[in-house]
């Protein structure tokens, strides 16, 4: 009698693990894309944040020599050009925003983080939009920066 | 009554010019006549002239300026040798005016062309074309210098001295009075020359010069030449004979060229290529007539294939009856191209060249001057002399330089500052710029019209405050906002340093000049020290979002 109701559930085991399966490799193609997404994203950052730096080094120096030294703000012109040097030299960038005054830069950059497996269940999510954002402001001092 | 009075005038006036000219010949022969040997001529600069020659034997004389008195010598010399040298010059024989072309310019003026067909094959197109041009020449008359070669021979007669035992006296008197003149003051520079007391003064050596009364005998001869006693003496005579040459050369001269367009006719073959009938092949044929004649005749046709490249010639005998039928040959041809050579004189135009101009001879002489060389053999001779020793005291001034110590007060000294730009801080990376502030000539007044001054001669600049000089330049510098070139970039904050400031130190140099009456000169250097705090920052960048 026993064997006759083992006998019943004999292939359950295969639909179980054929379940837990297509879980897993949903789980796993998850968490690749996320950290493709990421990847780019901190990548984005970087430039964001090299941009940004590069610009806030650009003074006006005409000022700071009127000023004798005292007057230390950005040359809206030369940080401009000093961002986009940096942002043209990277092709991950599509687009980017540069704002640029006396004391503040703030650079915004976007680009697409290529997906590896959700393009296999949607074919037209291939990539998705990322982006980020910076700001630096020219900081000077002897001993310490202020 | 008054053209005799005028007249007596005129005759007085040129009595006494005619005395006073007789006075001063008289005049200039006694001074030749006092100077034994020598020539009453006048030569520019000193050194040995050529005075003349007397009794065979030529006489020099150099002069000296001595103070106010010209001392002259005399010196007595032969004959020694006599050459014949040869000199070739070039001398100008003529100039003449030419004309050379300048430039010239050239234009189309008319262009024709007709073309023709073939006669044989009107496909084919000849063209022949006629070209008229136009050739302006501008001509600019120019000089030509001609030139010949002369050779020309000259005498050169070197002297010697005279030789033997009797020596040749010197005429020598010399006279020298007067003050003497003050030397100038040569300062000795070098260490310890100047000495600085620390309390303003400094002092040094100068010269003080004085007269010193140094009387001397001065010994002199006074010599008297004797009557030269001369032997016998031959002469050589060298002729030299004219030779002159002639060469000539012709040459044509194109004043103008002109171009014009001829006509005429050349001998030209070309190769027709001449349509032929070609035999191909015979046909005999024969029918029976459809109808009969009467009587038997002859027909003769000749036909073309469509594409006229093939012949026929058929000839064919119509049979009279009652035996009706034709028979006929028919001898079939093919159209040909058989070259034929063509030769006839054809029409050609050509641009023919008009030049225009003359022949003109150029005529060169080359020869040689007839001159005469005239030399002496002399024998021995014999000089006397004799000579009357004389001395007399002169009275001399020379003079003498002591030297003495003086301390003279130093002038005040420019208060330099040191410039800078940025003024507050500077910044790493961004070249600041230095100049000296208060620079300038400082000059004090001294004793006995003596004159102090101190002038900039160079700076030491030491951005770091390390004891290195970085940079030493003559130049002080320019104000901000002119861009100084005493700059320097820190490559480093000041945060390193102590206090976090750059000690920026500027030693300017100084030349002590003095002036005792002739002029400033330098005895020595003086050298002022500043010293600056300068802080240097630098630039970060903050970075947020």
């Amino acid at each position: 009698m026993a064997a006759r109701e083992a006998g019943k559930e004999r292939g359950q085991v295969l639909a179980l693990t054929a379940v837990l399966m297509i879980g897993i490799l949903a789980a796993v193609g998850l968490a690749v894309d996320a950290g493709l997404v990421f990847s780019a994203r901190r990548y984005l950052q970087g430039a964001a944040d090299a941009a940004a730096a590069a610009a806030a080094q650009q003074i006006d120096v005409m000022a700071y020599r009127g000023s004798q030294g005292q007057v230390v703000q950005l040359d809206p012109s030369l940080a401009y050009a000093a961002a986009v040097a940096r942002l043209e030299a990277l092709p991950q960038v599509e687009s980017y925003t540069v704002q640029v005054s006396a004391a503040r830069v703030d650079v915004t950059v976007r680009g697409r983080a290529r997906l590896a497996f959700l393009p296999a269940l949607l074919p037209l999510a291939r990539t998705v939009p990322v982006g980020a954002s910076a700001w630096a402001v020219p900081r000077y001092g002897i001993v310490s920066a202020q | 009554m008054w053209s005799v009075m005028r007249r007596l005038v005129v005759f007085l006036l040129a009595t006494v010019v005619g005395i006073l000219v007789g006075v001063v010949g008289v005049d200039m022969a006694d001074v030749r006549q006092g100077i034994p040997g020598a020539h009453a001529n006048s030569s520019p600069g000193a050194g040995w002239v050529l005075a003349g020659y007397q009794n065979y034997y030529y006489t020099y004389y150099v002069t000296e300026q001595v103070g106010t008195t010209t001392v002259t010598q005399y010196l007595y010399s032969e004959p020694y040798q006599d050459r014949v040298l040869y000199t070739q010059e070039s001398r100008i024989w003529a100039i003449v005016w030419r004309n050379r072309l300048v430039n010239s310019y050239t234009k189309l003026l008319t262009y024709r062309s007709y073309c023709w067909l073939n006669p044989y094959y009107p496909w084919d197109m000849q063209c022949s074309w006629v070209s008229e041009y136009r050739t302006d020449q501008y001509y600019q008359p120019y000089q030509e210098v001609l030139y010949t070669t002369v050779s020309a021979p000259y005498v050169v007669t070197d002297y010697r001295p005279v030789y033997g035992s009797v020596q040749v006296p010197v005429y020598q008197r010399v006279q020298r009075t007067g003050v003497c003149s003050v030397p100038i003051y040569q300062f000795v520079g070098g260490d310890g020359a100047v000495t600085f007391n620390g309390d303003g003064t400094f002092t040094m050596w100068i010269p003080q010069s004085s007269c010193v009364y140094s009387p001397y005998i001065n010994y002199y001869q006074q010599a008297t030449v004797q009557t030269v006693y001369t032997g016998q003496s031959c002469r050589q005579k060298l002729n030299v004979t004219l030779q002159q040459t002639s060469s000539t050369t012709t040459r044509y001269l194109d004043t103008s060229i002109t171009y014009g367009v001829q006509s005429g006719q050349r001998y030209q073959c070309q190769t027709i290529y001449w349509p032929t009938w070609v035999y191909w092949g015979s046909r005999d044929c024969s029918y029976h007539a459809s109808w009969c004649p009467s009587q038997g005749y002859w027909e003769s046709s000749t036909y073309y294939s469509g594409d006229g490249l093939w012949r026929y010639d058929r000839s064919a005998y119509h049979h009279p009856c009652p035996s009706c039928w034709v028979s006929c040959t028919e001898y079939i041809y093919y159209k040909t191209n058989q070259p034929v050579t063509d030769c006839r004189y054809m029409p050609y135009d050509w641009i023919q060249e008009y030049r225009s101009g003359g022949y003109y001879t150029d005529t060169y002489f080359s020869y040689s001057f007839v001159s005469w060389y005239t030399t002496q053999c002399w024998d021995t001779y014999a000089l006397a002399a004799t000579s009357i020793t004389q001395s007399e005291w002169v009275d001399r001034y020379v003079p003498s330089t002591s030297w003495q110590q003086m301390t003279l007060r130093l002038p005040v000294m420019p208060d330099v500052q040191i410039g800078v730009n940025p003024g507050a801080a500077g910044l790493t990376g961004l070249a600041s710029w230095f100049w000296v502030e208060n620079n300038g000539i400082s000059e004090s007044q001294g004793p006995n019209g003596i004159r102090v001054r101190v002038v900039p001669a160079r700076y030491d600049w030491d951005f770091n405050g390390d004891g290195v000089t970085d940079l030493s330049t003559t130049s002080p510098g320019q104000p901000y906002p002119i861009p100084s070139d005493v700059r320097y970039t820190y490559q480093r904050s000041s945060a390193s340093q102590p206090g976090h400031v750059y000690r920026v130190r500027l030693t300017a140099v100084y030349d002590l000049q003095v002036d005792v009456g002739q002029g400033y000169q330098t005895v020595g250097q003086i050298a002022q020290e500043r010293i600056r705090l300068y802080p240097v920052q630098q630039l970060q960048s903050s970075l947020g979002g």
